[in-house]
Formats: structure tokens, sequence, C-alpha cells
């Protein structure tokens, strides 16, 4: 059986949005167009990789890595 | 995904090693790898003095955490170089010297202010030279001055590999030849630098460095420097990230096929004349020398 679609909560950048239809981590970071190399995924605080499954109301945070100039 | 080494969930993939990793494998990856830079360019050895500079951001903080768990000697160093906005040179000092409490680690802060009486925000306000060149200046002339306080064989920074690497292609697109003669991961000590400059985590990818500082639980500051918009070395890496997402390891090709094939870019070259600077006495291609500049005309702009 096929992951339910599912409404969760994303903060980046100080921002918070809920974002709706996602399955994966992965389709968060399409959706926002965001490049795997330049964040950390923690989901409720957790590390998590591109595949981690996720739950109604699961809170994803997204850490940009990059620094510079 | 499951971790390649024991099968547990994985909180990493690393493609470009074609690895995904739990945390106890990925921590040990990250050591060891560190570990394997240094030996392989001979950066220091145990017997060696480090001076690591730390600014509070998460790489240098790593990096003096990476240094200490591996068992080198350390001294951080750090420079308040007085950016008031977002109280960023505050909230940085503020998180070293937290993390230097917290793990027991001598280290050294030093005021530019009270060293030089000028900030880099009174620079800026002065107009003439940008806030990321003064702040080079500083920050290279007071490495200098304390490496040799300190005794310390070498000063060692945070740069990673998106760093070497974003540099490496800003290089190439302006073919700064004297920049891609001298970038390596050490840079021996010089007549006008006492100690060699290391960077053990220039094969590490930035955001291995920030995975590690996470499960670390490393606290370190989050904002950019007010001065660093539009930097182009932010440019270059977000152009190598977009090659990196498609074809993984790109970086770390680049920047080790560089330093294989670098014998290409050394030229001939005249030997350029140091003499002392007759304000501080520093080795300089002319004197005073360009801090001494920067203090005196900071002093004349207090007295106008």
């Amino acid at each position: 059986m096929g992951a339910v679609p599912v409404e969760v909560k994303v903060i980046y950048r100080d921002k918070e949005w809920n974002l709706k239809n996602a399955t994966t981590v992965k389709d968060v970071l399409k959706k926002l167009n965001i490049n795997t190399q330049t964040v950390l995924i923690t989901v409720e605080g957790e590390l998590v990789t591109e595949d981690h499954q996720l739950k109604d109301g699961d809170v994803v945070t997204l850490i940009d890595v990059v620094s510079g100039g | 995904m499951r971790c390649k080494k024991c099968g547990q969930k994985a909180v990493i993939r690393l493609k470009a090693y074609n690895l995904s990793l739990c945390r106890k494998h990925f921590e040990e990856f990250f050591i060891s790898k560190t570990s394997e830079t240094i030996k392989r360019y001979r950066l220091f050895s145990k017997n060696d003095l480090i001076m690591v500079a730390v600014s509070g951001g998460k790489d240098s903080l790593t990096l003096w955490y990476v240094l200490n768990l591996l068992g080198y000697r350390t001294h951080g160093f750090h420079i308040d170089l007085g950016i008031s906005r977002g109280n960023y040179s505050g909230l940085s000092r503020e998180k070293t010297e937290k993390f230097a409490e917290q793990y027991g680690l001598s280290l050294t802060v030093v005021s530019i202010a009270d060293y030089a009486g000028f900030t880099i925000d009174d620079y800026h306000r002065l107009g003439g030279r940008s806030a990321c060149s003064t702040c080079g200046i500083v920050k290279r002339y007071l490495m200098n001055e304390f490496v040799k306080r300190t005794g310390s064989s070498c000063v060692a920074t945070g740069h990673n590999l998106d760093d070497e690497a974003g540099v490496l292609l800003g290089n190439l697109l302006n073919w700064q030849l004297s920049y891609l003669q001298r970038q390596h991961p050490k840079l021996p000590a010089s007549a006008d630098f006492f100690a060699a400059r290391v960077k053990p985590f220039a094969e590490r990818a930035e955001r291995e460095v920030a995975a590690f500082a996470f499960l670390n639980g490393i606290d370190y500051i989050y904002d950019e420097c007010p001065y660093s918009k539009g930097a182009t070395s932010l440019l270059y890496k977000k152009a190598l990230n977009e090659i990196e997402e498609h074809s993984p390891g790109t970086k770390l090709r680049f920047f080790r096929g560089f330093l294989a094939s670098k014998k290409i870019f050394v030229q001939e070259k005249g030997v350029s004349d140091l003499v002392k600077c007759e304000s501080c006495g520093q080795p300089t291609v002319s004197s005073p020398c360009s801090f001494c500049r920067l203090k005196e005309k900071a002093a004349q702009n207090q007295n106008a």
C-alpha cells in the first residue's frame, strides 16, 4: 500500500507554514525547491534522511548549512 | 534508509560516498575522515600546539571539538571584530566563550576595538576599503601576532570543502594564478606569516560539518555576518551545490583533482623583498603595513 499524503508544519529561516500532500521529506524539499546539499532535515527534532515517511502533524525543520562571505 | 554499516535507521545520506549512516557510524566516519586529511597533507602532529581560529560559527567550533577529541593540543583564538548589527560580534564571542568554558578549553579573545582603537563598523562607516577586505587584513595580522605570542606551531581554520571548492571555482573563473599557486589545505610558514595555516576540514562537505555539530549539540551562531550579503563566495558555493545535487562527489573530485594538478599553475616568480613595518615590526611588502595604515586612518578620523 502506498504512503498516504499528510499535512505537516514546515519551519525554515524563521518562517512557518503548513504543507499539504507530502508523503516523505523529499516531497517537502521538492515542493519548496530546496537543494538537499544546502540543508539538514529534522522531524520532531531528530535528524532524518530524505526518504523519511511523514505523519500527519509532523514538524519538519530545515536548517541551512551554507555559511560564508 | 538503513545504515550501511549496521542496518539501524540512518540519520544522514552521503551521496558523494554512496552511503547512508546512523548517528554512531556517521560520527565515526566524520572523525576518521578528518584524521585522514590531517595525515594525508601532514597538517600537524600530536607534538604541535595548534591555535584554532574560532569565530563562533559551526565550522570553527566543530573543528575545535574534533581536534580535542582526536587528542591534539589546542588553544582557541577569537577576534571580536566589533560588528554591532544584530549583535553579531557580541553573540559570536558569547558562543565561543561558552563553548570554551563548557569543554574546559583555553581561549584567547582579542577585541579589535581594544587592540587597535577601531572596529569593522568604524571602517565601514569611513568608506573606501570594504568591510570584508578590512576584516581580512585584521584577522591575518592578529593571527600572525598571536601565533607568535602563544608559541603555536600552526593556525587551524574551519574552512570546509564547500569553502575550498568555491574559492577554487572563483580563482579559476577569474584566472587568479597567484592564488591558484598557493591554494592548499596547508600553507607553510613563510617570511610574512610566522606559522603554517592549516584546514583540517578541507575535504569535509559543509553539510557533514553541520550534521556533526547538530548531533553533538554544538551551540553556534546561525546568523551570517551582516556584511556578507551578496558575497561572490556564496554564489560560487551555490553553483557547485547545484552541480553536486546532480553529480554527487563533484566538489571533492574538483578539489582533489586541482591539488593533484597544481603544478600546472606554478610559475617562475621573483622574490618579493619584505621589510619590517616601521610601526609594529611585522614583515610587510611596504612600510607601514596594511594593518598599521588601517589604525592610522581610523585614528585620524576619530581626531577629525
